[in-house]
């Protein structure tokens, strides 16, 4: 059991009611109006379980579920378990919530519809796609980008949601700093940071963390004892509820003072962090945000390092509605988008180093999530 | 039925602890596969994998889908094997510390997947030859053509072969699911000890889920079945209802069933019991007896078709994947003599509920538990 409490945040309150799906609908059904789309059928598989969470509030669990939206009319949930039925009536706010054992049927006669699109085919089997057209009797239409394109602006719930993670993420991160001990295997001291997330509200957590003295990049935990000179390279990324409303924070901890090479790095991540933020406003280029954090890297002399397999990418989204922050991305920013801008980078003197905060874009610029301070955390 | 939700990431301990799984069992075991392969009159064999099913490229290369956008493909020939794998090539050098096969990355955010994977028949010199396939069917609608069209002689479809190998665990494979297993019930017992009234059910699930991460956990998901919710009815064998945790608070005196899925070094383990908030009534006892005494004589009765009417069961194989041969669809009647199961049993008697279920080994021709003996309540 862990020696230093965990922080009580009581900040994981919020939830979504059905005033909230309305307002969600209403995105989606004026999304399908410009595309032309009457029916539109949220499908989720395990593979990707986020639709159905924003469409319905339901936490799939098992093979499938299934919204059908009327462009009018009440929509209706399809769930593919029937002993999950009662939870799902209980959980989701919708009026309709019914168990279907043969998706692939349903889909496909309701599919027969004029003017009706299905979500996310490509997350389940080709064999499931087939079935669902043979069902159909035609090509089906594809109406993924419809879905996207409405759910790219979060709404305020979804928006105090991602704040909620966020805080969980600095605790996380701050409670990391306290625990982290020379001995303590990697996989420890990041089930110590899932437990403090977990028992104040998070689901679930896309985590990695490495602890080197020289990082390649931020890998998944292995049995490898930290010690002491050791950089703690972190990617924290608690999600509430479900990981539509997950917030990142990337961070680097020195066991022990922090070696000149490493505090002259972070000053150009902190640096890059602010160059990329500062470029964040509504109508934006997702690029620009890209261009500004490796203009500051290359101004260092490590351009040639702003590539694979040296970084991943220089930020993104999560869940539905995801953005990747790509060089090749010319999309513009919209105010209510949510996204972790992250220079994260390897450098061939000390290896690679974590800092990276989540934002929510507005009309004039952004709204920083993150609370930590853009420097190394020095464990002494 | 299925139990089936996949996390974010699998992002717990992740490492090829040799000691455990030696390189001559990964010899022995890419033998039997290239045996298998000679028996089908192949010359070579492509395997697919996800997220969703990743035991047969986890059991040929020890990669497990750690994501859903990033499956693999594995080649095994007759001297060789390799991988191509849907990932960052800032992530391949990590994996490749703990595969055991060369592996070729291909970058998860484009669609250079096909590319890969037709320089990859090339440089094998496949262009010909006898090519067996699995997982074809688990491709997404858009990549299978793409695939497929790239073995324009056809291919014989092989769904099956792997899983009837991963069904026959080795020694070492049975010592990992013993781990598991053993890990699995010290998750129950901690979690028993913990549980309070006043406490939400998420809390507790959380406090499962650390004390499986500490213990070394790949991957582990927590259910659970609150005293309000329905019972399965007696004599069914489909349903046994679990459902994740909510922010409901127990209260002082209540039955909650917990199930914990334990992943150890890539192997499930399973384990399922009740949970007497404030302690056990004289019926609930009773109940936990009989149905641990069910649970006894299910394991007895595998692989007949007969089934306890009293009680409702859920018996299920266990490897790789949490639903492995026999699958839970097929139930106890396909058990088969050397098998690792899953058996749940759950009941309601004088008014009390009672679950409980363990990781069991059927080499005996009657399922024996993995670990120590059955507990009370």
């Amino acid at each position: 059991m862990t020696s230093v409490a965990i922080p009580a945040l009581n900040a994981a309150s919020t939830r979504v009611d059905r005033a909230e799906l309305d307002l969600r609908h209403a995105a989606i059904r004026a999304s399908m109006s410009t595309d032309g789309v009457d029916l539109l059928l949220i499908y989720s598989s395990p593979m990707r379980n986020f639709d159905i969470h924003y469409a319905a509030n339901y936490d799939l669990i098992g093979r499938g579920a299934v919204l059908a939206l009327p462009i009018a009319g009440e929509p209706v949930l399809y769930v593919g378990e029937e002993w999950d039925l009662d939870r799902a009536r209980r959980t989701s706010p919708l009026a309709y919530v019914r168990f279907e054992a043969d998706m692939a049927t349903l889909c496909g006669t309701l599919l027969r519809a004029k003017n009706s699109a299905v979500t996310a085919l490509e997350w389940n089997s080709a064999d499931f796609a087939k079935r669902v057209r043979a069902v159909a009797g035609c090509e089906l239409r594809d109406g993924t980008a419809t879905l996207e394109r409405a759910a790219r602006r979060k709404t305020p719930v979804e928006q105090a949601l991602i704040r909620e993670a966020s805080a969980l993420a600095d605790m996380s991160f701050l409670y990391a700093l306290e625990k982290a001990t020379p001995g303590m295997p990697e996989f420890e001291l990041q089930a110590e940071m899932e437990y403090a997330m977990r028992k104040n509200g998070a689901v679930d957590n896309f985590g990695l963390f490495s602890a080197r003295k020289h990082n390649n990049a931020i890998n998944f935990v292995t049995d490898k004892p930290i010690e002491d000179g050791d950089l703690l390279i972190f990617e924290i990324t608690p999600a509430r509820l479900n990981r539509n409303y997950s917030a990142q924070l990337c961070r680097t901890i020195s066991m022990g003072p922090a070696r000149p090479a490493v505090l002259e790095k972070i000053g150009i991540l902190a640096e890059a962090q602010e160059a990329g933020l500062a470029a964040c406003k509504a109508g934006t280029p997702i690029s620009e945000v890209v261009d500004a954090q490796n203009a500051v890297i290359a101004k260092h002399g490590f351009g040639e390092y702003c590539v694979p397999p040296y970084m991943r990418a220089r930020g993104h989204g999560f869940g539905i509605g995801r953005q990747e922050l790509s060089a090749a991305n010319k999309r513009p920013l919209e105010a209510g988008m949510a996204l972790v801008v992250h220079p994260n980078q390897y450098f061939p003197d000390v290896g690679y180093l974590a800092m990276g905060e989540m934002i929510i874009v507005t009309e004039t610029g952004y709204e920083r999530l993150c609370t930590l301070d853009r420097k190394v955390y020095e464990k002494t | 039925m299925s139990l089936l939700r996949l996390p974010i990431l699998i992002h717990g301990l992740t490492r090829w602890d040799k000691s455990l799984l030696p390189e001559s069992q990964v010899e022995q075991r890419l033998t039997r596969v290239r045996d298998a392969m000679r028996g089908r009159g192949l010359d070579a064999l492509w395997v697919y994998s996800n997220m969703e099913h990743d035991g047969n490229i986890a059991y040929l290369t020890n990669f497990h889908p750690f994501d859903p956008r990033m499956p693999g493909l594995a080649l095994v020939t007759p001297d060789a094997i390799e991988a191509v794998l849907k990932v960052s090539k800032r992530d391949l050098a990590f994996i490749l510390t703990h595969i055991w096969s060369p592996a070729e990355p291909s970058d998860f955010l484009s669609n250079e997947f096909p590319a890969q994977v037709a320089a990859t028949i090339e440089r094998a010199g496949l262009r010909g030859k006898r090519i067996g396939f699995s997982g074809r069917a688990l491709m997404p609608p858009a990549l299978e053509p793409q695939i497929m069209e790239l073995f324009p002689q056809g291919v014989t479809e092989v769904d099956g072969l792997l899983e009837d190998l991963r069904r026959h665990k080795s020694a070492a494979e049975r010592e990992l699911l013993r781990l598991a297993a053993e890990k699995a019930e010290a998750v129950i017992r901690e979690v028993t000890a913990f549980a309070a009234g006043g406490m939400s059910e998420n809390e507790l699930a959380a406090y499962a889920d650390y004390v499986a991460r500490k213990a070394g956990a790949l991957d582990v998901d927590i259910l659970l079945h609150a005293g309000f919710e329905k019972m399965p009815p007696p004599g069914e064998h489909e349903q046994l209802p679990f459902r994740p945790a909510s922010e409901r608070l127990l209260t002082g005196r209540e039955h909650l069933a917990v199930y914990v899925a334990f992943q150890f070094e890539g192997y499930w383990a399973e384990a399922s019991d009740s949970i007497y908030v404030g302690g056990a009534s004289a019926a609930e006892r009773e109940a936990h007896d009989r149905c641990t005494a069910a649970f006894a004589a299910l394991c007895g009765s595998l692989g007949t078709a007969g089934q306890d009417a009293v009680v409702s069961a859920w018996v299920h194989g266990l490897g790789l994947e949490r639903d492995e041969l026999p699958l839970s669809r097929q139930g106890k009647a396909a058990a088969q003599a050397g098998d690792i199961l899953a058996v749940h049993v759950a009941l309601e008697a004088g008014g009390a509920r009672a679950f409980y279920g363990r990781t069991i080994d059927g080499t005996a021709g009657r399922g024996v538990l993995l670990t120590s003996a059955m507990q009370s309540a």
